[in-house]
């Protein structure tokens, strides 16, 4: 049959299409997901790799240099395939990549196939399609140790001569056989005009032969595989399928996952505050020391407030994205992630939604920002981005602080009804978010959820080094593409809260001159007193006339169906920056003043109770106080959250969109809210 | 081997296994399962079954939806026969 005759004049010399011997010589690998192409890379490149998205996608590549050689050599790697067959974003990408086609990306003059040796004739599969294009090819034989474990034994010299270019043999993980790969990438960056004698596949990839290309490239693979591997007879992974029985049961599963999940959850609640609060204080102090080189003033408070308090309140989120990071990396080296994500299918999919979307929607009650950023487990970009999208839903660590309050407004002296009340907003979360799937699902985002096809690979102990690479990547990525934007919107909400400066009332003045009198009198406690009271009026007025408080007065009719007055405006507009800011907004708005959050909790709830509308109503009743729970439950009131969506969607209109449909939301559900509660009120 | 009897892969008992002799319906998860190993003329063994059911190929373990699952069509090996790879 003529495809298996092997063609003299398909005979190819490579780097036909290599730039001359300087300028950048371009490697790209690829292989199998699960085969160590992480490990290669890192080892290859050290700790100059970075991450970014190809251009105008959401496929991720990874690229660095290598770290010896005179003439620079890039490597690129791209996301675990297992065809070129297109079918999916990834095999878009790399079948472009290698045409020279990708966005952002040259035609490579090296192909790096990283294969598994323990599983040769899958990664031959790769091999045969990648074989076809005319580019030189580099293969590495990885977890040679794992199949010699297991009584695999690879005649490499057969294998090379079998398909035509270098097979080299590497234990990833531990730094076994690099410097080979690296020798050879090496030379034939310098030497471009090597031949390698790269024989094309037997079967052609031709379909003439009949049936599909898949088989005819699988038999192609198992004849290779025959005459250069040995392996014995005998089933071996017996231990992977004794854990799986319980991992994978129906029931016992989900236990299990439900276990490993509350504690990544309790790691990332609690492990995480305490770096939280260093980092706090750390900008704190050196807020304060900065303030002693700038003199007071709005200068002073720009770099203190503005940019210091902008950068550490975006630092605070990393130990919250490195811990869930961190525990991904680890539970998916261990192939634990893959079982999760089946077992939770079945339950997911009744909401429309794949298995793999669990574990972000779950760890979104701690942030939604590194939630958003987890979203890259779920493979259907649909579901994904349903995902992003409704993730914010889930009541985050940030919203806390303000159920507190409104619950402690709410009943002051029935904590059975607050905790009660607590209870049902984090179910209302749950409940929109399931609901907006529905909808997504249905509306704009239509169709099924893609059936699973997943892979379960081996167990094993997982790498910690890989796993803290894979976080500090995420961290870069994180403080480069969402950290910066995040910096802008805080110091434009800064600003937005400080200008325009007006000049102190003259209640100030007036307190500050009792202040003095009473100092003279010898009574320093009520001049203190006096004084933070002239400070509290002063704020107050400031924060009243700003852009901000105009905004909120601007906004006032909209708000006030709703049961909020223009302070509570004001507060909603702060809280822009982060959920949080309300509590303090609303403490100097109502002219307790933010000293009184951390010594007088009680003191802030009790003057928010008292708080009067200019019609003598008091403020927060249980309509007014019910309606901005649920506001809160259901508004975007996170704007560094859209920042992370568009870095993970690669476009502002989904930013845009989950903004304006979860306000439209958080609205219409505020709105009736207040008037049941109302009416229900006046019975 | 019953060269007649032609069954879903679904329709396996748990350990069994059966030679692939055809797929309908193809479409990208179909293929990017057949880019996986299942494909004409492959032995599978179906390892647990479900909704999602876990399937073994060249020695790997893939979890498939059962819809998916429904259109791989398998001649049943007898029930000692021995998946060994």
């Amino acid at each position: 049959m003529p495809c298996y005759d092997v063609d003299i004049d398909t005979l190819r010399s490579p780097g036909r299409n290599s730039s001359a011997a300087t300028g950048t010589f371009s490697v790209v690998m690829m292989g199998n997901p699960n085969v160590g192409k992480t490990s290669l890379f890192n080892a290859l490149t050290g700790l100059n790799g970075r991450t970014a998205n190809f251009p105008g996608t959401t496929v991720e590549r990874k690229f660095g240099r290598l770290k010896t050689g005179a003439r620079p050599v890039e490597i690129v790697d791209l996301p675990g395939i297992y065809s070129l067959q297109a079918a999916t974003p990834e095999e878009r990408v790399a079948s472009a990549a290698i045409l020279g086609k990708a966005p952002g990306l040259s035609r490579p003059d090296l192909v790096l196939v990283v294969a598994d040796a323990t599983n040769i004739e899958r990664s031959l599969f790769l091999v045969s399609q990648i074989l076809e294009h005319d580019l030189p090819v580099v293969i590495v034989l990885n977890m040679i140790d794992i199949a010699a474990a297991r009584g695999i034994t690879v005649d490499v010299a057969a294998l090379e001569h079998e398909i035509g270019c270098p097979v080299i043999p590497t234990v990833a993980r531990y730094g076994r056989g690099l410097d080979a790969v690296t020798t050879r990438l090496v030379e034939w960056s310098q030497s471009p005009a090597e031949t390698m004698l790269a024989l094309p596949p037997r079967n052609g990839g031709c379909t003439a032969c009949g049936g599909c290309p898949f088989q005819s490239r699988y038999t192609w693979s198992e004849n290779v595989a025959a005459r250069c591997v040995q392996a014995p007879a005998t089933a071996w992974g017996q231990k992977t399928e004794m854990i799986d029985r319980v991992l994978t049961h129906p029931v016992a599963g989900i236990g299990v996952f439900a276990l490993v999940m509350l504690t990544v959850f309790y790691l990332i609640f609690s492990v995480a505050n305490v770096p939280m609060d260093l980092i706090d204080t750390l900008f704190a102090h050196v807020g304060a020391w900065i303030a002693t080189w700038i003199p007071a003033g709005k200068l002073q408070s720009l770099v203190v407030d503005g940019i210091i308090g902008g950068v550490g309140g975006m630092l605070v989120f990393l130990p919250q994205i490195c811990i869930l990071f961190l525990f991904l990396a680890l539970l998916e080296d261990s192939g634990y992630l893959a079982r999760a994500a089946f077992v939770m299918d079945r339950l997911m999919r009744k909401v429309g939604l794949p298995g793999t979307a669990f574990v972000p929607l779950l760890s979104a009650h701690a942030c939604a920002i590194p939630a958003i950023m987890a979203t890259r487990v779920i493979r259907d970009p649909r579901d994904r981005l349903v995902t992003i999208l409704i993730a914010p839903l889930m009541t985050c660590s940030a919203r806390i602080p303000v159920y507190a309050m409104l619950t402690a407004l709410l009943f002051p002296h029935s904590p059975a009804k607050a905790a009660l009340v607590f209870t049902a907003a984090y179910i209302l979360g749950i409940v929109a978010a399931i609901t907006m799937a529905f909808v997504l699902k249905r509306t704009l985002l239509p169709g099924d959820s893609k059936p699973l096809v997943l892979e379960l690979p081996e167990y094993r102990v997982p790498c910690l080094k890989t796993a803290l690479r894979y976080t500090w990547d995420r961290g870069a990525v994180f403080i480069r593409q969402a950290g910066t934007i995040i910096l802008a919107i805080s110091i434009t909400l800064w600003a937005l809260a400080t200008f325009p400066e007006t000049a102190p009332p003259a209640a100030t003045t007036d307190l500050r001159v009792q202040a003095a009198a009473a100092e003279d009198r010898g009574d320093v406690e009520t001049a203190e007193a006096l004084r933070r009271e002239a400070v509290n009026v002063s704020s107050r007025h400031a924060l009243a006339n700003s852009y901000a408080g105009r905004l909120g007065k601007f906004i006032e009719p909209v708000v006030e169906p709703l049961g909020f007055d223009w302070q509570i405006g004001i507060g909603i507009v702060s809280s822009l920056a982060a959920r949080e800011v309300i509590v303090s907004t609303l403490a100097v708005v109502y002219g307790v003043g933010e000293d009184s959050l951390e010594h007088d909790q009680a003191g802030l709830y009790a003057t928010l109770r008292q708080a009067r509308r200019s019609d003598g109503s008091p403020v927060f009743t249980m309509a007014t106080s019910l309606s901005l729970l649920v506001f809160y439950v259901l508004a975007m009131q996170c704007l560094p959250t859209q920042a992370v969506t568009k870095r993970e969607t690669n476009s502002w209109k989904w930013a845009a969109f989950q903004f304006a449909y979860m306000t439209g939301l958080a609205y219409g559900a505020s709105l009736i809210t207040y008037r049941v509660v109302s009416k229900l009120m006046m019975l | 081997m019953n060269t007649i009897e032609q069954v879903p892969l679904n329709e396996l008992s748990p350990s069994q296994c059966g030679v692939v002799c055809r797929i309908t319906a193809l479409d990208d998860e179909i293929e990017r399962l057949m880019a996986m190993g299942v494909c004409v003329d492959r032995v599978i063994e179906l390892v647990q079954c479900g909704d999602p059911l876990i399937l073994r190929v060249f020695g790997t373990r893939i979890g498939v939806s059962a819809r998916l699952a429904d259109r791989i069509l398998v001649h049943p090996c007898r029930p000692t026969h021995c998946y060994s790879r």
